[in-house]
């Protein structure tokens, strides 16, 4: 990478500067209707993006996508609904802190953390993408299992306030993604004799169900979401609150930076996902903290670390496209057919022909994030006004766009009903403690935990001894363990603590 | 301080009972299930149905621990066997499952209806189940709604959203 072609490439994405603001606006609001992510939306813009040059084909899925993964912790803070499986972490804190009235604060600190953990890795992305496509190279199917078990334990012990009930919720989750056709065989299994099944368990209609609808059947509890104190704080809330945000997540960069560090590392991984990437931030950001006990009630860094990871995975996840041309996602799938189309080399041949297109990619999304900030933060103080909005008018509208948003990407009727469905089981689940954000990420990891458990066995000849045969999932089976003792041991200690004190 | 001595003079309250009963319903349909998944796989070859059956298995360890854990705080009267964590007032009952049939309804006559004007008439009915008033502000607030979701999902973005009588009617003048 020399001064010159860097200067190149951010030149060459600044003069795109009026279709990453039309892009990242687009992207921003799509990214908040659960059901609308950014692949539906680049599909649906298909006709264009084969259309015009690929320079600009490129900026406007680059600037969608990273402004949809912003966007998505948008609901997730104001109404406990997250966009898409990325933001699922930053219910956790975000929701709690909207019920105190501190919505404004919340968004604030989401847009912070997201635009500058999307910066600063975007940059980093820049001069490192050869060191990190290598960590591709390293991740094989047994270790792709394990990165899964782990994935799905630690959600279920960080998000569930009881780990062994979030941890069946997980089991749940990932034998319902293992619904519909066989990876070998393509026998249909416990389809309910649904043909719509056969493909699997679809995501977006789970997602809604879970999250949306459980969540306005809920909220039908009380005529407010606010407290009553957190309602009177809401309704003096002005230009102040958003200054604090501001303050509250700078004070904060270097978690910021630490935390998309993260989700550019996992992101790198094909197929491990920005629900994955948000969890580990998240659990690491607790890890480390002075007060891991304010966590789930509303703490500015638990809504911090999520988001900055969220990002960050936005970066990773474009690495193995454009190096292996392997997608790490649906939406780096999409991409990928368009990039085809426009016969652009993928692969490295990519970095030797086109190396202005290629970090072209990484400075479109330095340039996305810079106009994000600019644009979306004074939206802050106008979207937290939806938590004073009663319950009455808000469950309704939130049932019948989000069915609509289930509806969506297949277009099927029975995506409805699978988020109707999923809706009880989700409000089961809220009143008698078992987190829907666990079986949430199990649905998500169901196929690809499935896909590389048959690809490792059927490497090994039927060998089940495979899943102890390499030293990286060696230590990732330990670490594993370790964060399922830990807790335990965590709670042990502290009963015996307060049994001391009387 | 005040509060200090405030919580020194009341009597020690006796530790609050869980209460568990309702606690077993997600397990249990976990392991319906899961019997219901295994049934499913029978007939495969051992390796295609290895994944289904480690996850079973992992959930039947977890339930039983699950139920270890609940006959043990029965037992030491921490917790109480009971559903009162799903018990619901008559009147939230009929307002939240009201809203749980009309959004059946709505699903139901989507395709018939067209997507404008049954959200419209699912926010209206489930408005006034609810108990929005006046009449006129509620009809303002599903009015708006419906006609931003039209903008938005068909005009804008395009989805491909069941057309009914609305649509065609808006279609027939702006083309």
């Amino acid at each position: 990478m020399t001064l010159e072609l860097l200067v190149e490439i951010f030149l060459g994405a600044a003069s795109y500067w009026w279709l990453i603001l039309i892009a990242t606006t687009v992207g921003i609001i799509i990214g908040a209707i659960p059901g609308f992510g950014a692949q539906n939306t680049i599909i649906m813009l298909l006709p264009f993006t084969l259309a015009v040059p690929v320079e600009m084909a490129l900026t406007f899925m680059v600037a969608i996508y990273v402004a949809s993964h912003m966007g998505s912790g948008i609901p997730a803070i104001l109404l406990n609904i997250p966009g898409t499986g990325g933001a699922a972490a930053t219910t956790i804190d975000g929701y709690p802190m909207a019920q105190k009235g501190m919505a404004q604060q919340a968004l604030v600190l989401t847009f912070v953390a997201s635009t500058l953990g999307g910066f600063i890795t975007s940059f980093i992305t820049i001069f490192t993408i050869g060191y990190l496509a290598q960590i591709a190279f390293y991740l094989h199917s047994v270790e792709m299992v394990v990165i899964m078990l782990f994935g799905i334990t630690l959600i279920a012990v960080i998000a569930a306030k009881d780990p062994l009930k979030g941890l069946i919720s997980g089991v749940i989750g990932l034998l319902i993604g293992a619904i519909g056709a066989d990876h070998i065989y393509s026998a249909p299994r416990a389809t309910f004799g649904f043909l719509e099944l056969y493909e699997g368990m679809p995501i977006i209609p789970a997602l809604i169900g879970l999250f949306a609808i459980s969540e306005a059947l809920v909220m039908l509890e009380n005529r407010s979401m606010l407290s009553a104190e957190g309602r009177e704080r809401m309704l003096k809330a002005g230009w102040r609150e958003t200054g604090e945000g501001i303050r509250m997540a700078l004070k904060r960069w270097t978690h910021i930076t630490w935390t998309s560090v993260i989700g550019l590392v996992v992101g790198a991984v094909p197929g491990a996902g920005a629900s994955i990437g948000a969890f580990v931030a998240y659990q690491q950001s607790r890890l480390y903290s002075k007060t891991p006990e304010a966590y789930g009630t509303g703490h500015p860094e638990g809504i911090i670390a999520p988001e900055a990871a969220n990002n960050g995975v936005a970066s990773g996840s474009l690495i193995p496209l454009l190096v292996l041309a392997v997608p790490g996602g649906t939406t780096a799938a999409v991409m990928l057919v368009v990039l085809s189309y426009h016969g652009v080399p993928l692969g490295p041949r990519l970095f030797v022909e086109d190396p202005g297109l290629a970090y072209g990619v990484f400075a479109t999304m330095v340039l996305s994030y810079l106009i994000m900030m600019v644009t979306i933060l004074p939206m802050s103080r106008y979207l937290s006004r939806v938590t004073l909005v009663g319950t009455t008018i808000l469950a309704p509208i939130i049932i019948g766009f989000t069915l609509v948003g289930a509806f969506s990407p297949r277009a099927y009727i029975f995506d409805m009903g699978v988020a109707l469905s999923f809706g009880v089981l989700g409000y089961i689940m809220r009143k008698t403690g078992y987190h829907v954000v666990a079986m949430l990420i199990g649905i998500i990891l169901g196929p690809l935990l499935e896909a590389n458990f048959m690809r490792a066995l059927r490497l090994s000849g039927g060998e089940y001894s495979v899943f102890f045969g390499s030293n990286i999932g060696n230590v990732l089976w330990l670490m594993l363990l370790a964060s399922i003792l830990f807790p335990i041991y965590s709670n042990w200690r502290r009963k015996r603590e307060r049994e001391a004190r009387g | 301080m005040a509060e200090n001595t405030t919580q020194e003079s009341q009597p020690a309250k006796p530790p609050k009972q869980k209460r568990i009963g309702a606690d077993m319903i997600i397990p249990v349909a976990g392991l319906v299930f899961g019997a219901y998944y295994l049934h499913s796989i029978a007939g495969l070859p051992a390796m295609a149905q290895f994944n289904g059956r480690f996850l079973v298995a992992l959930m039947v360890v977890l339930v039983i621990v699950l139920a270890f854990r609940m006959a043990w705080q029965l037992r030491r009267g921490e917790a109480r066997f009971s559903f009162a964590d799903l018990a619901e007032t008559p009147q939230t009952a009929i307002l939240r499952w009201g809203v749980l049939g009309l959004a059946v309804v709505f699903t139901l006559g989507i395709p018939y209806a067209g997507f404008t004007l049954s959200i419209f008439l699912f926010l209206t009915l489930s408005m006034f189940l609810l108990g929005v008033r006046p009449w006129t502000k509620m009809l303002t607030i599903t009015v708006i709604a419906s006609a931003i979701g039209y903008l938005l999902f068909i005009v804008a973005l395009g989805a491909r959203l069941p057309r009914g009588p609305v649509e065609n009617f808006l279609a027939g003048i702006f083309g």
